[in-house]
């Protein structure tokens, strides 16, 4: 028995070695299940017309980044990873990373969003030569959902680019607490808590970090955020936003807007795209709009360092699903109510031409999205990249997902009612800590 | 000779499978809370460092505290609860078999589950506030600051009862009747039947159920995570959280491996002293 299973293993052992294991790829599944399934069906064709075997395994979000984060520390990794939303940086300075300059090249560099390559455009930590670390394989900007029919009933009239003046003017005039509030903004423990506030600080000409050491988050500690937190502090005390956003998931904005409690809020367009396919009884008074700065969270593309034959499969499978730039577009943005914003400009300008026509779910966009993009009027990858610093970085990876902290702070601020200004020096303090542990 | 080695080759697998799974990560990680490490990185230096940083935060003392508070009151509530169910549903009644396999029901649902469960009902508009606003009583803010951790205890209440009750109520049927009709016969009371029969025959059962109960909730994640993710602020940060956030979400590997190995002296002491207790009692 003990020797047929030892025959039986080291068949095994020798069936590796010989035919090698199959190419692994990780799709972090998003929230748009036709474009899950066409990477599922590319990655399918690939392996047809190839005749490479390829393992691919899709994962929530949470199991994702977590098992990323052992691959990374284990240095057993995939080959790729496809949608991945945090870890990149970590990867990078693990030294783990292939560089995609070439598939770049292959797929036309000049029709990428530049900003988009431009955060994980780093030195090689070997010889010091600047590649490009990571890709998006989309975009997903944070829309502001808001209520078209309450603004109209009010007798507001929507500018074709809303400014954030306007909308806290328009929040104000219908703001009917505890019935309805007029700004949906979250800040419990979750994600959407550091983008509010990677938007909101953006906004008021503020940043969080210029530099990796121990004083490179000083910039928070100042003027622009100290004026931030004494206006949330007031809109907090006046009721227009709702009191239980310090205790929301990332979920519970979606919730508020759809059951008709806050008039507008900062998401992807989960929101909607939930709207359109329920029908909901509020779709019909439900619009989207940017106010710049635009919020761009990443959906990253990694190739992990194995052997020159792997990574050359693996660009090559890259390659096979990026350079179907329509079809990409068609299940991320058309299919799942523009959630994904193209990587390419060539595919964003027909989306812009969609909603210019108002075609299909593109008639819930109040204004064209593209534009404030085409003018470069956005922050890429904010769990990834601190600003103004503009680059990824592993510290930042670990600030942000402290989520429990920026709640923390927030808590300080809006329920204890604590001074702006100390909040902002604590936070400040918080961030610099963790920055000296990289800058060792 | 070859007979004394017999035992041990029979359990030497067992052995070196608890040593792969259990042993060498407990190790581990002690090694690792020495370590200056960084997730990714390597170890940059070795010395009290981790230990310093999180003894000198007050974060961890806190969680710690909310740890115990969770635990401890959260135990003993399901102990009061699966003990007085015990006791009613060790009486003869019709129906009985269908109320333990009802009352058995939250036990074998997984913690994920109910934690979103939790989640729902206790949303600002979730399912218990629509029940209390049907009676005209103003929203409770659950998961808010002053509520989150008691919502926490009252989902984990809910889920763990049944263990004790089914644990007590085995324990019920193995105390003899005739202690009960020696007691009757004497002029004892149901309170006093129940203080100085029923009681003394559960202790080991008791001992056993809340020192794993204890055990179980003091390392559970999963169900506030899931529920608060530790707030609003640090209002439900128990160290399962802290340790969880500072380990793997801020990639400061070491420190929370300090933080996990200070934990690791209170589990002795309770360990300790329940062996000190049933070993009083044999």
């Amino acid at each position: 028995m003990l020797r047929r299973l030892l025959t039986i293993g080291l068949l095994v052992g020798l069936g590796f070695g010989v035919f090698g294991q199959p190419l692994e790829v990780w799709l972090s599944i998003t929230f748009a299940e036709s474009f899950n399934e066409a990477i599922r069906e590319m990655v399918l064709e690939w392996s047809e017309k190839t005749g490479v075997e390829v393992n691919l395994i899709l994962l929530p979000d949470k199991i994702f980044n977590e098992k990323l984060i052992n691959a990374i520390e284990t240095r057993i990794t995939p080959d790729i990873t496809l949608v991945t939303e945090f870890g990149d940086a970590l990867a990078y300075e693990a030294g783990l990373l292939v560089p995609l300059d070439d598939l770049v090249d292959r797929l036309g560099r000049e029709d990428f969003w530049p900003q988009a390559l431009e955060v994980m455009y780093l030195p090689d930590p070997a010889t010091g030569e600047m590649h490009i670390w990571a890709l998006p394989i989309i975009m997903e900007p944070f829309y502001w959902h808001i209520r078209t029919d309450l603004l109209q009933a009010a007798g507001i009239e929507i500018p074709e680019y809303p400014t954030w003046e306007w909308l806290i003017d328009a929040a104000y005039k219908v703001n009917r607490p505890p019935h309805r509030y007029g700004l949906g903004i979250g800040f419990g423990v979750g994600w959407d808590t550091p983008t509010t506030l990677y938007f909101l600080v953006a906004l008021y000409g503020g940043g969080f970090v210029t530099e990796i050491s121990p004083t490179g988050a000083d910039i928070f500690n100042t003027e622009p955020t100290w004026r931030l937190f004494a206006d949330l502090k007031k809109w907090w005390k006046d009721k227009l936003i709702p009191p239980d956003a310090i205790a929301w998931a990332d979920i519970d904005n979606n919730l508020a807007f759809m059951e008709g409690r806050v008039m507008c809020i900062l998401n992807p367009t989960t929101v909607l795209a939930t709207m359109v396919r329920t029908d909901h009884i509020l779709l019909p008074g439900t619009g989207v709009v940017n106010i710049p700065p635009v919020i761009e969270a990443k959906e990253s593309i990694l190739v992990f360092r194995s052997t020159p034959e792997r990574e050359a499969l693996a660009k090559d499978l890259l390659y096979y699903i990026l350079s179907d730039k329509e079809r990409l577009r068609v299940e991320i943005c058309d299919k799942a109510a523009m959630y994904g914003m193209p990587i390419f400009k060539s595919q964003a300008e027909i989306m812009s031409q969609k909603i210019r026509a108002r075609e299909g779910v593109y008639q819930y966009a109040l204004h064209d999205l593209v534009e404030p993009i085409r003018r470069g009027e956005f922050y890429m990858w904010c769990n990834t990249v601190p600003f103004p610093y503009g680059k990824a970085h592993p510290a930042w990876e670990a600030i942000t997902s402290a989520q429990t902290e920026w709640n923390r702070f927030m808590t300080k601020l809006l329920l204890e009612d604590a001074d702006p200004k100390e909040v902002a020096a604590e936070m400040a303090a918080w961030m610099n800590s963790i920055l000296a542990k990289w800058a060792k | 000779m070859k007979k004394r080695l017999e035992p041990y080759l029979y359990v030497a697998p067992a052995v070196l499978v608890i040593a792969a799974v259990l042993v060498f990560p407990l190790f581990y990680t002690f090694y690792m809370s020495f370590a200056e490490k960084i997730l990714g990185q390597a170890i940059s230096g070795f010395g009290l460092q981790n230990f310093r940083e999180v003894l000198s935060e007050g974060r961890f003392i806190s969680s710690l505290t909310k740890s115990l508070i969770f635990t401890f009151v959260a135990v003993f509530v399901k102990l009061v609860l699966g003990l007085t169910l015990a006791l009613l549903l060790n009486r003869p009644f019709r129906g009985r078999g269908l109320f333990r396999a009802y009352f058995f029901l939250p036990w074998a649902i997984p913690w994920f589950t109910i934690a979103i469960i939790f989640l729902w009902l206790f949303r600002l508009t979730g399912g218990i506030n629509t029940m209390l606003g049907a009676l005209g009583i103003y929203p409770v803010f659950w998961l808010g600051r002053d509520l989150a951790l008691a919502s926490g205890i009252i989902a984990n209440v809910w889920k763990g009862f049944p263990f004790f009750m089914v644990s007590l109520l085995a324990g019920l049927q193995t105390i003899p009747r005739e202690l009960y009709e020696a007691a009757q016969v004497d002029g004892a009371s149901p309170l006093q039947q129940f203080l100085h029969v029923t009681l003394p025959g559960l202790r080991n059962v008791i001992l056993i159920v809340c020192t794993l109960s204890t055990l179980w909730t003091f390392g559970l994640f999963e169900l506030l995570y899931i529920m608060t993710g530790g707030g609003p602020g640090d209002a439900s940060k128990v160290l399962p959280i802290l340790v969880y956030e500072t380990g793997i979400s801020m990639y400061q590997f070491g420190k929370g491996s300090a933080m996990a190995v200070l934990t690791v002296p209170l589990i002795l002491i309770w360990v300790f002293v329940l062996v000190r207790l049933l070993r009083r009692e044999a």
